[in-house]
């Protein structure tokens, strides 16, 4: 019994060294002077360089950047969450044959080997005339964001019970209004999902917005990181600086979901 | 409970607009821009048609510049320089990471929408970009008879000149003087010397050689600094024969070279694990003096100088010869740029390479690079470890050994070093680089 | 039969009544189906041509590309690395992050607090996460081996990136560190998503953490393990990125998967149309395996 208890802990424990350890080489390589990371590069910085991050924010042109992240990654969220979960309702609801062919369609999506289709994709873009446009990236990033968030949407509306939809449509409630003001807030705790892997992923790519945004004025996070890089050698304090900053607004964002939406499930309201 | 969810609705919406205005604003924009590079190009061909004297200002050409990023390259010092001289002309410069450059240069020339200047290998690594027609002939650019003989064959394919040489870029072995110093060791200038030096230092507790194996294009530098002296010194018209299929790797001098490469790691020589090792490391470990010397490009020597300004380095010619023998240099160009064959402004792009090659342009680059000249008429200023390689560049050179290979070689070897370094045997690495070979010559 | 259960109902009743099921359908499928539907489709025909990725002409081969990809001894050694992969990502990613969010499925702020702790991986760049990682399994000064020599261990000391035969299982370990609490958040929700009443009935019970577990827990967690199983196979299947960084595919092919294989053939041998056929085979292969896998996990599911 008591192995039992110390079980869960220990699992806890021994991963949150894991995680600890590169997180500690992050925080210090970001704070090192370039003899510090010759001459000991795994030890604490003899002296701290909080000037690496400022060097990093002006050089890289963060604070822009920032924004142009910030912008493709909410819009591409917000669309995927809306697509995905209206998408996905009727897909947990009908049993018809069509439906399960629609859903593996769906599925298919996070199957395909992404890097060749680049050059169609590329060709598709340029005939919308969204190369070095926002929507561009936004649209891929959604398209490719679909099928998981289906996925897991699908899932999640089969564990509902159909008499909340039953009861609604009795009281006289149209199927719009029933998905967002009944069923959207019962699954929370997968839209915080999708929110948070989603978010993840659009942030730190570099590749979509290297290939069909193109523009200085229009670089995100991860590809500013590339400016401290050259054929040969890296600034790694300062990418690492770079890293730390990029990844505050993720942080944040997680904390914020965490305590409003997956509390407000806890507080009672899956009891419908 | 209601107004919350009355609330999420409303953000649901507000989203949903901000999206929608997104796309609409998007559009607009494109438009805008669009139709004012329409405008500059149609003005662009008729100031060019007529004379140049009148409106220069309003006539704007944008020139995009897509480049693997060397941020030391003083790239954007040059193009400031350039938009001065010719105000209507605007050079739109973005950096790429050097592993995605490919990809993303090739899609964009197979979707048909490339840069007008873009980064091209040197020797054989363009002719796929050549035959698909995708680069502007350059040969009737002044600055094509400056070029040094090696950066112009270099730079050319099927006779003509496709790509602006920027240095010329040399193999070596750097090493850290002042350790040298200390234990009375002397430049080794044959193999057995070289032998016993690493011995020397390897018994004085230091790592004799650093080589960081884990990246792949650092696997090939010792073959390729051993090849000049162990094959082509001795037979220039290696490749030819190669190329002619009366030449194999299998069965070639690359046999010995092969072995006595690994011998130093079984010797204890290279650095322990450097299959795990990166380049970063070693660079690292070598400017923290523990490590003497390493087989590298000129480049590594203003990156360990960055690293450790108080070091001394030097650079001597990695002596695989025989006693007395002549040494040989590895030393390949390395271009800048070419331009695009569908480019809408030919002349500007032409203009703006012919700036870079100027002697002012050029010495701007080799000093901020540290490379040496790919020019008859420029001399940089080098760091004194570079002019102590200098002189055996005149003893003899040979360029690059894939820049004279089918594109399909290189990337062959780079895997099978790495085979061979994790217990592979040599003739299968050597006789997969022959069907690389093959394989590459076909088309 | 869809639209008759409810139609759409709307104020300004300018719209004609319109099935709902389209209209909640259609948005998502349009934009999937144009951005990343037809783009993979048609970059599937390259594998029918010699294309090398650049020129403008390209000749019709047939099956040829296939024919050659099944002698091609280098394809067979990628897809045993992309199934050793795969497997033990699947796996492993699953048994850490399902103990992970049972031990953390409370609401509470350490709870929370470590939720967002263990995401930190998931957080950094891939070139961050290859630099990193470098630090961490280099044989000279690396983090492992120095711990491994600090607590007497030194005979375990090991070259994790360089040996041939570890490599692998080094890179799989970063790949599960890095996205470990992406199966940790799902199975959370589906941990949160399960009535209280049901625990606290099972509490009174008494009955032990493992039974209950079995019993009670994991059939509740069901849609939540079917969602974690198949997609951390399949991105198992495909990966990429971190391979790319850490090892490239070294030392000498030894980590290569079909993914790093299409991609070095695409791009770097010129070999577009022999990449494409890799890349359906990669595609086929992932099909087939997630179908047999939703098919037999949903089976499960509706048991319960």
């Amino acid at each position: 019994m008591r192995v039992q208890r110390m079980f869960l802990p220990a699992v806890l424990l021994i991963w949150s060294i894991v995680v600890f350890i590169p997180f500690y080489l992050v925080v210090t390589m970001s704070l090192k002077s370039p003899m510090d990371l010759q001459f000991s590069p795994l030890s604490w910085p003899s002296s701290l360089q909080f000037a690496n991050y400022w060097k990093a924010w002006t050089q890289a042109n963060l604070g822009h950047s920032f924004m142009n992240s910030i912008l493709i990654t909410a819009t591409s969220v917000i669309l995927i969450v809306i697509l995905s979960s209206m998408a996905a309702y009727p897909l947990a609801r009908r049993t018809e044959k069509w439906s399960a062919m629609l859903y593996v369609y769906f599925l298919a999506g996070i199957m395909v080997p992404f890097q060749l289709a680049m050059i169609p994709l590329y060709k598709l873009l340029k005939a919308l005339h969204l190369i070095g446009e926002y929507t561009g990236a936004i649209m891929i990033y959604s398209a490719m964001g679909i099928s998981f968030a289906v996925f897991l949407y699908v899932s999640f509306f089969k564990t509902v019970p159909r008499e909340i939809e039953e009861s609604a449509q009795i009281d006289g409630c149209g199927p719009l209004r029933l998905f967002w003001v009944i069923l959207f807030p019962l699954i929370k705790p997968i839209t915080s999902t999708v929110v948070i892997i989603n978010s993840l992923f659009i942030w730190n790519d570099f590749f979509i917005p290297m290939l069909f945004l193109q523009n200085k004025a229009m670089r995100n996070v991860p590809l500013s990181l590339f400016t401290f890089t050259s054929e040969y050698t890296n600034n790694w304090m300062l990418i690492f600086a770079a890293v730390v900053i990029g990844s505050l607004p993720l942080i944040l964002l997680f904390i914020l979901l965490q305590k409003h939406f997956i509390q407000g499930i806890a507080s009672g309201a899956v009891k419908g | 409970m209601i107004n919350r969810t009355k609330m999420s609705i409303t953000v649901c919406c507000l989203a949903l607009l901000i999206v929608l205005a997104g796309c609409g604003g998007g559009g607009n924009n494109t438009a805008g821009e669009e139709a004012s590079q329409g405008a500059a190009s149609t003005q662009g061909a008729e100031s060019s048609q007529g004379a140049a004297s009148s409106q220069g200002t309003e006539a704007q050409v944008i020139l995009k510049q897509y480049i693997i990023n060397n941020a030391n390259m003083n790239l954007e010092e040059i193009n400031r320089r350039f938009e001065e001289k010719y105000p209507n002309i605007k050079i739109e410069y973005e950096g790429a990471p050097i592993d995605q450059f490919v990809t993303v240069i090739k899609t964009k020339l197979a979707s048909g929408d490339a840069p007008d200047i873009f980064t091209i290998g040197a020797g054989t690594a363009k002719d796929p970009f050549v035959n698909a027609g995708y680069l502007l002939d350059l040969s009737d650019q002044p600055w094509v008879s400056r070029l040094t003989p090696g950066a112009l064959r270099s730079a050319t394919t099927n006779g003509k000149v496709y790509g602006l040489p920027r240095s010329q870029n040399v193999i070596g072995v750097i090493y850290n003087k002042k350790l040298f110093k200390d234990l009375g060791l002397e430049v080794p200038t044959d193999w057995e010397a070289f032998l016993q030096t690493a011995q020397k230092l390897k018994d004085a507790g230091l790592i004799p050689i650093g080589m960081g194996l884990k990246d792949q294009f650092v696997t090939q530098l010792v073959p390729y600094a051993m090849a000049p002296s162990a094959i082509y010194r001795d037979n220039i018209d290696f490749d030819q024969q190669m190329a002619e299929g009366k030449q194999t790797f299998v069965g070639s001098q690359w046999e010995q070279m092969m072995k006595d490469y690994v011998d130093l790691d079984k010797q204890g020589y290279i650095n322990k694990g450097a299959l795990g090792t990166s380049n970063d490391q070693i660079l690292q470990l070598m400017s923290a003096g523990k490590i003497a010397m390493t087989v590298s490009l000129n480049a590594m020597v203003p990156a360990l100088k960055a690293a450790n300004p108080e070091a001394d380095w030097g650079m001597f010619p990695l002596p695989y010869v025989k006693k007395g023998e002549p040494i040989w240099v590895s030393a390949g160009p390395a271009l800048f740029a070419g331009g695009y064959s569908k480019t809408k402004y030919p002349d500007e792009v032409k203009k703006y390479l012919d700036f870079v090659a100027s002697q002012e342009s050029m010495k701007l680059i080799l000093d901020t690079v540290q490379g040496f000249s790919a020019f008859t008429d420029v001399t940089p200023n080098l760091d004194s470890a570079l002019m102590e390689i200098e002189p055996s560049l005149k003893t003899g050179a040979y360029a690059f050994l894939d820049q004279n290979w089918p594109a399909t070689v290189q990337p062959e070897m780079l895997v099978g070093i790495q085979g061979v370094f994790a217990g592979g045997a040599i003739p299968d690495m050597l006789d997969k680089m022959d069907k690389a070979y093959n394989a590459g010559t076909k088309k | 039969m869809a639209g008759s259960i409810c139609a759409l109902h709307l104020r300004r009743g300018s719209m004609k009544r319109i099935g709902f099921d389209g209209v909640f359908l259609m948005p998502a499928f349009m934009v999937f189906t144009l951005f990343l539907v037809f783009p993979v489709i048609s970059s599937f025909y390259y594998s029918m041509t010699d294309w090398n990725g650049l020129s403008s002409s390209m000749e019709f081969i047939g099956l040829d590309n296939f024919q050659r990809m099944f002698q091609d001894k280098a394809v067979w050694s990628g897809l045993k690395n992309t199934f050793i992969i795969a497997l033990l990502v699947t796996v492993f990613q699953n048994g850490i992050g399902l103990l992970l969010a049972l031990g953390l499925q409370g609401t509470g702020r350490i709870n929370r607090f470590m939720r967002v702790w263990f995401l930190f991986p998931a957080l950094l760049s891939p070139l961050a996460i290859g630099y990193i990682w470098s630090y961490m399994y280099n044989p000279l000064f690396g983090v492992i081996n120095s711990i491994l020599e600090f607590i007497g261990l030194s005979d375990w000391t090991q070259d994790w990136l360089g040996d041939k035969k570890l490599a692998i299982y080094s890179v799989i370990f970063a790949i599960i560190w890095q996205w470990v609490a992406f199966s940790m958040i799902i199975y959370v929700a589906g941990l949160q998503s399960i009535p209280r009443d049901m625990y606290e009935a099972s509490n009174i019970d008494g009955a032990g953490a493992l039974s209950r577990f079995k019993h009670i827990t994991f059939p509740l967690i069901a849609p939540a393990f079917t969602v974690n199983m198949v997609v951390t196979m399949i991105v198992g299947l495909k990966l990429f990125d971190i391979v790319f960084v850490m090892t490239n595919g070294g030392p000498g092919g030894a980590t290569e998967n079909l993914a790093l294989m299409l991609y070095r053939q695409a791009f770097s041998l010129n070999q577009m149309g022999y990449a494409n056929a890799i890349a359906i085979l990669m595609f086929a292969i992932i099909l087939i395996f997630s179908l047999i896998q939703v098919t037999l996990l949903r089976r499960r599911e509706v048991e319960y």
